[in-house]
């Protein structure tokens, strides 16, 4: 673990998405997975990581540990619970169970006919259940009364106001993660492979949401018992919060976080878009980065918006992309449905629906052809494949249309095809990536520059860039204020 | 009484404009499409002959999203129109009609009968694509 380096962390979100990983092996340093997807998929996910570290030659993953989501209302469809089919009469007994009920609850809440039911569904029922995942996890990390509780009901600050619960969850965390390989490949069958079954890059600390002050002294407890813990060099604190607590608050996480022993910090600003932040918000986040690598923290951005690649040379040290999201996350996110095509737009920054982007280019007049399109818009191996005349060809090629589907509203319209889709997704990767690598050794004169071309380049669209242009002079060393602005 | 006959040539919906522009287009003998996917968006009636293609974005209410969907029509359609009820047009609409090339609608109602009326000429696209415009028109079929 370098200070200075900077990294570029894949987020695998589903199987799928392992294609792009094994393409794209020698540009990143690590991919990130979340704690439940290890759980689900872990001959995937172990095979995956021992290959990469194999290849790579040293640590090439990372196990978010994802505790946040026991804090969240269970009763929410995107959190810890789902539901699922199962006989009638077995329902109250697998309720019971899984929820860990005691005689005086009711489990007939978490009963329900079937809506629409088919001819194989006589007989049975849904259950609101815990995903395997989740309670799996649950039980690992948490004592045991935590444990029992998860499911009914979101945990609270106040289950972590003793140092006992806190100290045995944060070992169990930091012992989840060290081990979650070696301890699938012990048998001496697996001797072979024993180069590659090593613990992750990073170390990350538990972390939940922190939206108000009880989560605040929560997590400073939690961050320091972790970092009494786990001394290492690639222990890493993990910050989770929403873009309203955190503007009101930058100064004391600054403060606070400098504190740490720990070097490493890795910061999900809920709900944060770096292309609509205003600038007051864009400076807490940019004097934020800048303050902690003053006093020698690097942060690193979970979920990285276009901005985030500009921000290396002011003392960001990594930033973190994955095909299934967006460039932001909300904690609370929004229900899913059949994936749209979406089209990265290197040089504006953004990422959108194909139509939208398209719309944008044309807006602009540029890319018209293709020397131009491959000049001004993008110019990663999808593009020069797929854009042989102009903008107009990335319509067809990315947002190709496949056959009838029903939507989430019952609606039938045509979805892309999977085509379409993994040229979108590989195309993001890949301009990401070109992205990252020219950005790690640029100076900030450099990115001035660059923004300043890509100001002219977008001219009828470019509010977000003159907005992080703005932004980023006040901490290039020389201007009048050379980064020592009042939090606001 | 008044008032019931103010409520019925009061146009409500988008539907509602939707099935009195059609059949205004089914007697011009065009041929019409509703609701035609344009990747991710869909627009609300594309009427056509044989060389000429006409799309329209039927909005009761906020003429600045209307003429932002509309704009995207441009790709496939010679002429895009936006088309609201007479009685809620303003002259926001009028302005982003003449600053953006794209026509302007106008339908009446009285006592069940609807008229339609051309307020302002829809510029021919210029960067309408005849690829975009058979790929989307064969998968509409």
């Amino acid at each position: 673990m370098k200070q200075n380096e900077k990294y570029f962390f894949l987020r695998i979100g589903s199987n799928s998405e392992k294609n792009y990983i094994y393409k794209t092996v020698p540009f990143f340093n690590a991919v990130i997975a979340k704690s439940n997807f290890f759980e689900s998929s872990a001959g995937l996910l172990s095979s995956l990581f021992i290959k990469l570290n194999i290849q790579k030659k040293e640590s090439s993953y990372i196990i978010d540990p994802n505790t946040y989501v026991f804090a969240l209302d269970p009763m929410n469809q995107w959190s810890i619970r789902s539901w699922v089919k199962c006989k009638k009469g077995d329902a109250i007994k697998k309720v019971i169970e899984n929820l860990r009920l005691d005689q005086q609850e009711d489990p007939s809440d978490a009963i329900r006919e079937i809506e629409n039911s088919k001819d194989k569904d006589i007989d049975k029922v849904e259950i609101f259940t815990i995903k395997n995942s989740f309670r799996k996890l649950s039980d690992k990390f948490f004592i045991p009364q935590i444990a029992n509780q998860v499911g009914k009901r979101a945990l609270t600050s106040d289950d972590f106001d003793n140092l006992e619960t806190i100290g045995t969850f944060v070992s169990n965390v930091i012992k989840y993660q060290q081990t979650a390989l070696s301890e699938r490949f012990n048998a001496e069958k697996y001797k072979d492979l024993l180069v590659g079954i090593i613990p992750p890059k990073f170390i990350l600390s538990p972390y939940f949401a922190i939206t108000d002050d009880s989560w605040y002294t929560a997590m400073i407890s939690i961050w320091q018992e972790f970092n009494n813990q786990y001394k290492e060099d690639d222990s890493a604190i993990v910050l989770l919060t929403n873009k309203d607590f955190f503007n009101a608050n930058s100064k004391r996480f600054a403060e606070d976080i400098i504190k740490l022993k720990s070097t490493f910090v890795f910061l999900w600003i809920s709900n944060f878009k770096e292309e609509v932040a205003t600038e007051i918000e864009l400076t807490n986040f940019v004097n934020f980065i800048t303050t902690l690598h003053e006093n020698n923290k690097e942060v690193i951005d979970l979920y990285s918006g276009g901005l985030s690649t500009l921000l290396f040379p002011f003392g960001l040290a990594g930033i973190t992309n994955g095909t299934g999201y967006g460039m932001d996350r909300d904690i609370e996110p929004v229900q899913g449905g059949l994936p749209t095509a979406q089209f990265y737009l290197p040089t504006l920054h953004i990422r959108q629906q194909v139509l939208e982007s398209y719309n944008l280019i044309m807006a602009n007049e540029i890319g018209t052809t293709k020397v131009d399109f491959h000049k001004n818009i993008c110019n990663c191996p999808i593009c020069r494949e797929g854009i042989q005349s102009g903008a107009i060809d990335m319509l067809q090629y990315f947002g190709e249309l496949g056959d009838y589907k029903k939507d989430k509203n019952g609606n039938k319209r045509r979805f892309p095809t999977p085509r379409a889709l993994e040229r979108c997704n590989f195309h993001f990767i890949l301009s990401r990536l070109l992205e990252y690598k020219w950005a790690k050794n640029a100076s900030v004169n450099d990115i001035n520059n660059k923004i300043n071309k890509e100001i002219h380049l977008w001219k009828k669209s470019n509010k977000h860039l003159v907005r992080w242009q703005k932004v980023l002079q006040k901490f290039i060393p020389g201007t009048i204020q050379n980064g020592k602005l009042d939090f606001n | 009484m008044k008032s019931k006959e103010k409520t019925n040539n009061k146009i409500g919906y988008e539907r509602e404009l939707v099935i009195a522009l059609v059949e205004s287009f089914e007697k011009e003998n065009m041929s019409v499409k509703t609701e035609v996917q344009l990747f991710e968006r869909f627009i609300d009636i594309l009427a056509y002959t044989n060389d000429k293609y006409f799309a329209i974005e039927a909005k009761i209410n906020s003429p600045t999203q209307a003429f932002k969907q509309a704009g995207r029509y441009k790709i496939i359609a010679d002429y895009t129109y936006v088309a609201v009820p007479k009685n809620r047009t303003n002259a926001k609409a009028y302005k982003l009609a003449e600053e953006t090339g794209i026509g302007l609608m106008l339908v009446s109602k009285l006592d069940s009968c609807y008229t339609i009326e051309v307020a302002i000429e829809s510029k021919i696209s210029d960067i309408k694509s005849e690829k975009i415009t058979n790929y989307i028109m064969e998968l509409a079929c």
